[in-house]
């Protein structure tokens, strides 16, 4: 939904440090936040450890035990084919966090790279590179990562491809702002005045002070990412069986609605879990970052 | 005014000619070689030859370009691999179930937002600001897949209230417009309370205030007015947003629509469909922008002029 | 209620007084004996009867057909020049009446001379002249259609209502294929007419027409109040129903749900709730094991790694098919063995003992012999290439269950099976032109000719042969029982064809499905045909 804002973000210079007791001051007032951020923790720990947490393979059939209700030997229930629910929505996470960091890996680096080449340098190479962006921001991300699909092919590795690609347009448009602002800086004209070479500007005095709106973005971005590669998985568009990723699951539960609640719950609690935490930790980052935004 | 009219629609015609040219390139940015991947690698070579023709792949790609834009102009989106249908016929028969979807959760999520937002922000008891915010937050984070199925879950399988397939009707269509209208919603809920709250800030109501006016009046009288206007022009650009949303809400309760056919066209590697599929929903996404400039432009003079 | 069962009473009473000798107590039988009195209630006219699909067909056009929902549909769109009654007999349909030759070459067919197409254009012998030719044109590529007719050498119209067809050598399921629903003559002026777009508006002569039908959704059709020339098992005169619309709804799910509302009439019931409506008591529920294979593994012989016969053979010991019956099917059907089921003519029931069993040690065995050894991550290996492929399958639960399973199942052998789903239509091109390396596929066909559709080499590229083996001695074999008229001579050659199939491991036939349809109690006169339809002229709502 970020790309529905119409007037350019307000962009403002921010300092680009806070003093660390500032932070904790201000996190110390919004219990929520830091709720979010454990959940988070627990989710990325989850994944990193799966293979040590989860009590079953993901993918086996465990004989005798199909869509068998939350118990204690399998908390979360099994599937239709015997497989632990607990098992494949902590491999689950794994999944989701590969999902965001390369989604969001891919739309940071080539928005960054678009928004502060087009900001920085201006003229011809700005026009040229924002009219790509604002044609494809003619697109809404998911129609635009759908379209990228079509061109690839369905696959999982697919999917967080085109969704990393369709938010890339959003994430230029932003780093070009800032760039902006931040070229018209004193200490740039300076540098370039001293007779400093482009690359080094770019590197010590623009990318530094342009970034944090950028990352701002990403950490909102993480949770729409997650959201759209689970929905695109949920189409039979993403992952494929046996993979347990929680939007393939939720694809996978609806034949069992009525006779294993289990099955749709526990994935989708998750996915819902993970996106509530990214967007308030999203929420508070802007906040903080930026003071002007808060609402 | 009229200047900025003519230059709004003037400037609608490299965005569309940017929105055709994307859509035509899908098939030459493709790796790989789309004819073969859409008849597979054993196809016979008077079909790919056939093929290759009909899409006008054997043509300097300019040609092939001026071709697609001519024909698209017309109405022309060549025919689908897949049925061997005209494109352009598949999609006006799919999309009236789609815009209907789109158009019954856009009026839910207007009405819902601004009634939380409005209610968020002139709430005296922060406990009633921070469960609305709460609401917005799981509605933003909540993914379509999941809330639909769990109100198939309750109001169709348990309780019996609603039908959850298309033949019911208009009472067919309240599950899937709810599950779609809720991030809307929330984000329009979101937008309503930052508004209001920062046209409750300025002079003028502080004056209204000084007199004496109620504060409700204040805040449905003055505020809300003012509020209103970027919280709507939000909620036109969510419509396409809708549309391409539906994608999921459609498979969720086995609709018929747009999104099902693009789903279909990915899946069958069906490129004419894909793109025309594509192409409209781009296009009426620009043609709602520009309606929204204008209608903003009416709205708020000082917007002509920048 | 209570009137109709009056109303059954009165019929009941008026059938008895007409019966000579009449005594008080055997009227008094004949009340009790009626089972149900509702069955005695007149039919009602109208209404609407709503059916239910996963699949959307690839078209309505019964000669270029390859979707088995397609086939269902021209049962209720289209009359054959003969057909079978309840008890499996042949008898008059489009002809009434037919004779052939001593030398089996000649058979020739006298029409009904009353019958008009749905478009009002006259059935003569040059419209079936005309149907049947254009079935068998090679640019009709027609997957299923061209092959019913079998060898034919010409087709003439003797007279205006007199049709001659000449093979050019006997055709033993010749009698049979008439009646299978894709032989449907079709109007040949509407084919001149709409060229292309026959499939998607088909004109025929059965007893509903068709109206409509809008893409993923319904398709629609209307009662033919012309229709007057109905096979005999059923009642003379147009159906009952003013319409039958069959919804399009890919989830099992979905369509269950819609059914418990009322939103459907019939329905085939998923196997996850065959059990649960059953247990409801509420409606009506016919079962019979399917008339095809529900599902086998079919290997590209062309493709690595399938083209050795050795793999192909360990997959078909390191499947456990009862597993894949189990869970995949809750049990509903029985584990596959040949290419015919218990349910078709022609199976030889000795298959069971012959086809290859779930073995683990020859599994293996065959594949070192292969020469495809366990890598450091245990997936097998040869020449440094891991042993991994795709199958290729429709969106279908049963099938993704299945397919899931046997994943699962060979994984543990160290071989990586990747599933990938595709729509039927697209799925069955992909297959014709053969990029597949194995498949998931199933049938449903009442004679054990199937075998020509899915083996012959003549079928490889347009019809059914998935398998593209080209392979002569089994074309022979198919020929061979496709020549015979002996009945017993046949099913001896049947025999020796689903060995032979079974020995070159071309499937690996998993299950076959029984099939469930429930019916809602408004629905009246519902039957089942034995080639595995619902007949729906003699279907009213109550």
């Amino acid at each position: 939904m970020t790309t529905i804002s119409r007037t350019p973000p307000r962009v403002v210079a921010v300092p680009a440090v806070q003093p660390s007791r500032t932070i904790l001051r201000r996190l110390r007032r919004r219990p929520l936040v830091i709720v979010a951020f454990t959940v988070l923790a627990l989710f990325v720990i989850l994944a990193l450890a799966a293979p040590l947490l989860a009590p079953h393979d993901p993918t086996a059939l465990i004989q005798g035990a199909v869509l068998r209700p939350p118990s204690r030997s399998f908390p979360l229930g099994t599937d239709e084919l015997g497989r632990d629910v607990l098992s494949r929505v902590i491999h689950g996470a794994r999944i989701s966090l590969r999902i965001g960091l390369v989604t969001i890996g891919i739309a940071l680096v080539l928005g960054t790279v678009i928004g502060v080449l087009a900001g920085f340098y201006g003229g011809v190479v700005d026009g040229v590179l924002m009219a790509v962006m604002e044609v494809l921001l003619a697109f809404p991300q998911i129609l635009l990562a759908m379209a990228i699909l079509a061109m690839l092919g369905p696959s999982l590795t697919n999917a967080m491809i085109a969704v990393g690609l369709s938010a890339v347009p959003v994430y230029a448009r932003t780093a070009r702002g800032t760039t902006l602002s931040v070229r018209a800086m004193d200490y740039v004209e300076a540098a370039r005045a001293i007779g400093v070479g482009d690359g080094r500007i770019l590197a010590r005095h623009v990318l530094p002070n342009m970034i944090s709106p950028v990352v701002v973005l990403a950490t909102a971005g993480v949770g729409i990412a997650i959201l759209i590669a689970a929905g695109l998985s949920y189409l039979g568009l993403g992952a494929q069986p046996p993979t347990p990723e929680w939007g393939a699951m939720l694809s996978q539960a609806r034949s069992y609605l009525r006779n294993a609640w289990w099955m749709a719950t526990f994935p989708g609690l998750a996915i819902t879990l993970v996106v509530i935490s990214l967007n308030l930790c999203g929420d508070w980052l802007r906040d903080l970052l930026d003071p002007r935004l808060r609402t | 005014m009229r200047a900025f009219l003519t230059r709004r629609l003037l400037l609608l015609v490299p965005t569309l000619l940017g929105v055709t040219l994307a859509t035509f390139l899908m098939l030459h940015l493709t790796p790989g070689d789309p004819v073969t991947i859409m008849l597979g690698e054993f196809a016979s070579a008077s079909d790919v030859a056939r093929l290759r023709s009909e899409l006008g792949l054997d043509r300097p790609i300019v040609v092939q370009y001026l071709k697609f834009l001519g024909r698209a102009v017309r109405g022309d989106l060549g025919s689908s691999i897949r049925s061997r249908r005209p494109v352009a016929e598949e999609i006006t028969e799919r999309l009236p179930p789609t815009l209907v979807l789109a158009l019954a959760a856009q009026v839910l999520a207007v009405c819902a937002g601004i009634i939380a937002g409005v209610t968020a922000a002139a709430a005296r008891r922060p406990s009633v600001d921070s469960a609305i915010v709460a609401v917005t937050l799981v509605g933003l984070s909540m993914p379509t897949f999941w809330s639909g199925l769990l109100l198939i879950l309750l109001f169709s399988l348990t309780l019996g209230w609603l039908p959850i397939t298309e033949s019911g009707g208009l009472r067919a269509l309240i599950l899937p417009s709810v599950t779609l209208a809720a991030p809307a919603a929330a984000v329009l809920a979101r937008v309503t309370r930052a508004s209001v709250l920062e046209v409750l800030r300025q002079d003028y109501v502080r004056t209204a205030r000084a007199k004496g006016v109620s504060e409700r009046l204040v805040v449905y009288r003055h505020a809300l007015r003012n509020a209103l206007i970027p919280v709507l022009t939000v909620a036109a650009l969510q419509f396409a947003g809708l549309v391409a949303g539906a994608v999921i809400v459609e498979s969720v309760f086995s609709r018929p629509g747009l999104g099902r056919l693009a789903v279909t066209a990915i899946l069958s590697r069906d490129f004419p469909l894909a793109q025309g599929i594509v192409l409209v929903v781009a296009s009426m996404y620009v043609f709602l922008n520009v309606g929204v400039d204008i209608v903003y432009g009416v709205l708020d003079p000082r917007i002509r002029y920048q | 209620m209570a009137a109709a069962q009056a109303l059954a009473r009165i019929v009941v009473h008026r059938e008895a007084r007409r019966a000579v000798a009449i005594s008080l107590i055997s009227l008094l039988v004949s009340l009790l004996l009626v089972p149900l009195p509702l069955t005695y209630a007149q039919p009602k006219s109208g209404g609407e009867l709503a059916l239910v699909s996963t699949e959307e067909p690839d078209t309505l056009d019964p000669q270029k057909t390859g979707t088995a929902i397609t086939g269902q549909l021209m049962r209720y769109l289209g009359d054959t020049l003969i057909t079978k009654d309840l008890k499996g007999n042949y008898i008059p349909a489009l002809a009434r009446s037919w004779t052939v030759s001593a030398d089996g070459l000649t058979w020739t067919f006298q029409l009904r001379n009353d019958v008009k197409f749905h478009d009002g254009s006259a059935l003569n012998a040059q419209a079936v002249k005309a149907s049947i030719e254009r079935a068998l044109a090679p640019e009709t590529k027609s997957p299923i259609a061209g092959s019913l007719f079998g060898p034919v050498a010409e087709v003439q119209a003797a007279g205006d209502f007199t049709v001659t067809i000449k093979l050019k050598e006997p055709f033993a399921p010749f009698l049979d294929n008439l009646t299978d629903p894709r032989a449907m003559i079709v109007s040949p002026q509407a084919v001149r007419d709409l060229g292309d777009r026959f499939g998607r508006s088909p004109v025929g002569t059965g007893p509903f027409k068709f109206q409509e039908w809008r893409s993923a959704d319904r398709i629609i059709f209307a009662r033919n109040p012309d229709y007057v020339w109905a096979p005999s098992y059923v009642h003379a005169g147009p159906p009952f129903m003013d319409r039958i619309v069959l919804r399009i709804m890919p989830e099992s799910a979905a369509q269950v749900a819609a059914f418990e509302r009322g939103e459907l009439s019939v329905l085939a019931v998923p196997p996850t709730d065959v059990r649960r409506l059953q247990g409801t008591n509420k409606y009506t529920i016919f079962s019979f094991l399917r008339k095809g294979v529900g599902l086998f593994m079919e290997f590209n012989v062309t493709k690595e790694p399938f083209s050795d016969i050795r793999v192909r053979r360990a997959v078909s010991h390191a499947i456990e098919k009862n597993s894949v019956l189990q869970i995949g099917l809750e049990g509903l059907g029985e584990v596959a063995s040949g290419p015919l089921p218990p349910s078709i003519w022609g199976y030889w029931d000795g298959i069971k003992e012959y086809a290859p069993k779930y073995d683990p040690g020859k599994a293996k065995a065959l594949l070192a012999e292969a020469g495809w050894r366990p890598g450091p991550d245990g997936v097998l290996q040869k020449d440094g290439k891991p042993f991994s492929f795709v199958l290729y399958t429709a969106p279908i639960d049963t099938w993704t269950r299945s397919a899931q399973i046997v994943q699962a199942q060979l994984r543990a052998f160290g071989i990586l099976m990747e599933i990938q789903t595709f729509e039927f239509g697209t799925l069955l091109a992909k297959l014709k032109a053969g990029e597949h390396p194995a498949e998931f596929m199933g049938y449903t066909y009442t004679s054990p000719d199937i075998v020509q559709l899915w083996f012959h080499s003549s079928n490889i590229g347009t019809g059914l042969a998935f398998s593209h083996d080209n392979d002569s001695k089994l074309d022979a074999l198919i020929e061979a029982s496709r020549r015979e008229t002996d009945q017993g001579k046949r099913l001896t050659i049947y025999r020796d064809i689903q060995k032979y199939v079974v020995d070159q491991v071309l499937w690996v036939p998993l299950w076959t499905n029984t099939n469930y349809f429930a019916v809602q109690p408004n629905v009246q006169g519902a039957k089942t045909h034995p080639d595995g339809f619902l007949v729906l002229n003699d279907l009213w709502l109550k």
